[in-house]
């Protein structure tokens, strides 16, 4: 739902705004990127590596958890650079549709892999590895304060309302299976859920406030996207 | 190796709007769109930054949404006991309230000498015990503790089953510590009995955890 801090003044935390702004990657020269880093430049693998490697980074944690990590963003890296090296990559505009392709052929290998040696060691139980879906502490305790905070609000929602959000957020059921059950237009869905994220954003700021957190965050951000 | 589909990289560049990372987080995403959105955050380290506060506060709405249902549940339980309890009161008939009266009177005079302690009996049960067998009192309430359960503090779906697989009772309770803690009614029957965790929401189906004890 809605991230209370940056509610609070997107411009301040360097959100991007939705659908309108373009990602600062679109200034990129992709075919002199390319020639660098087939040129085995450094300054080229460099700013590879500064473009993909946290959306690499979160990509491989959501599909396969943080079980070692730092070696499969530096294996599929090493992929990449070395296809572009062989010249796998004809049109270097076309690099970020290539990362993804060889990211997605890495999560597909580690997950057959782990199935293969799950079937060698069925006798074993050796806790073969598969996503962590766990956050870590500090993740945990931002929920948790986060929900206690949500509760009143969803609390003073109708039942109906809440049920579209229980529908939605607990039973994962597709906008469109709600809309057809619950008939509702989607109007009316996108409505009600941007009426309650408001209410959170707007309990959170509170919160944030009476907390002094806002006034500091603000005053020492310097305005860079995360 | 090479990417043969369609160049669609403006696209790319874009940032994808709330509801389309909202989708992406609850894995509802179409197969353009997903196309669309993988292939943006693998490059933009803001929108991987939206990604990250959206999946906290999906969390955080979900564990307030199990918050809420948990308890509702819990308190029609207890509002359908306390029904139950006055409707008995109100079924009962009219001529026998004579004679519940003079059993009432009777009771006070001589069940105290005969009285038994009808507190709870505590039971512990381990998920990991091997063998071993924990044991109930007959026809006592039980107040049992389910241990090293190994599962995320939320709610389960708990039922109680007979040696037969009959479901004796059910019960949603929320997991604290590592524990679920239940006040069982009183079992008339002796014999091995079972209690099975579910999850709930869409999660109703998953036996997460089965515990057994024998009532003597």
């Amino acid at each position: 739902m809605v991230a209370t801090q940056q509610s609070v003044d997107p411009s301040a935390s360097g959100e991007p705004q939705p659908g309108q702004n373009r990602a600062p990657v679109s200034t990129v020269d992709w075919a002199a990127l390319v020639e660098q880093v087939k040129a085995g430049s450094d300054e080229g693998m460099e700013q590879l590596y500064k473009l993909f490697s946290r959306g690499i980074r979160y990509y491989l944690c959501r599909q396969l958890g943080p079980q070692e990590l730092e070696d499969k963003v530096h294996d599929t890296f090493l992929i990449v650079v070395n296809a572009i090296r062989r010249g796998d990559l004809r049109e270097p505009e076309r690099l970020m549709g290539f990362v993804r392709t060889v990211v997605r052929r890495q999560v597909a290998a580690y997950i057959e892999n782990a199935v293969q040696t799950r079937r060698e060691q069925t006798d074993l139980e050796t806790g073969i590895s598969v996503a962590d879906g766990n956050k870590n502490p500090e993740q945990v305790a931002i929920v948790q304060e986060k929900a206690e905070l949500m509760e009143s609000t969803l609390k003073a929602l109708s039942p109906r309302d809440r049920d579209i959000l229980v529908r939605f957020y607990l039973k994962e059921q597709p906008q469109e299976q709600i809309c057809a059950e619950m008939k509702l237009t989607e109007t009316q869905f996108r409505l009600l859920k941007s009426r309650a994220k408001a209410k959170f954003g707007e309990l959170g700021r509170k919160k944030l406030t009476n907390n002094g957190i806002l006034s500091v965050r603000v005053r020492t951000h310097d305005g860079r996207p995360h | 190796m090479q990417d043969t589909r369609p160049n669609n990289m403006n696209n790319y560049l874009e940032h994808p709007g709330e509801e389309v990372l909202e989708r992406f987080v609850l894995h509802q995403s179409g197969e353009e769109e997903l196309e669309v959105v993988e292939t943006h955050i693998l490059a933009c380290d803001s929108c991987v930054a939206r990604l990250e506060n959206l999946e906290i506060d999906i969390a955080a709405t979900k564990l307030a949404l199990q918050e809420i249902k948990r308890k509702e549940a819990l308190q029609s339980q207890v509002a359908a006991a306390r029904r139950a309890s006055w409707r008995s009161w109100f079924t009962m008939p009219r001529l026998s309230m004579a004679g519940g009266l003079a059993a009432i009177a009777l009771g006070i005079l001589i069940v105290p000498q005969f009285r038994t302690n009808d507190t709870a009996a505590e039971v512990n049960l381990y998920a990991n015990r091997g063998q071993e067998v924990a044991q109930a009192p007959l026809a006592k309430p039980l107040h049992v503790v389910l241990n090293n359960l190994d599962l995320p503090d939320g709610s389960v779906v708990v039922k109680l089953l007979d040696d037969q697989g009959k479901e004796d009772w059910t019960a949603v309770a929320p997991v604290q510590k590592d524990q679920v803690a239940l006040n069982l009614p009183k079992i008339q029957q002796r014999g091995e009995y079972h209690i099975q965790l579910y999850g709930t929401g869409s999660n109703t189906a998953n036996e997460l955890k089965e515990f057994a004890f024998e009532v003597k």
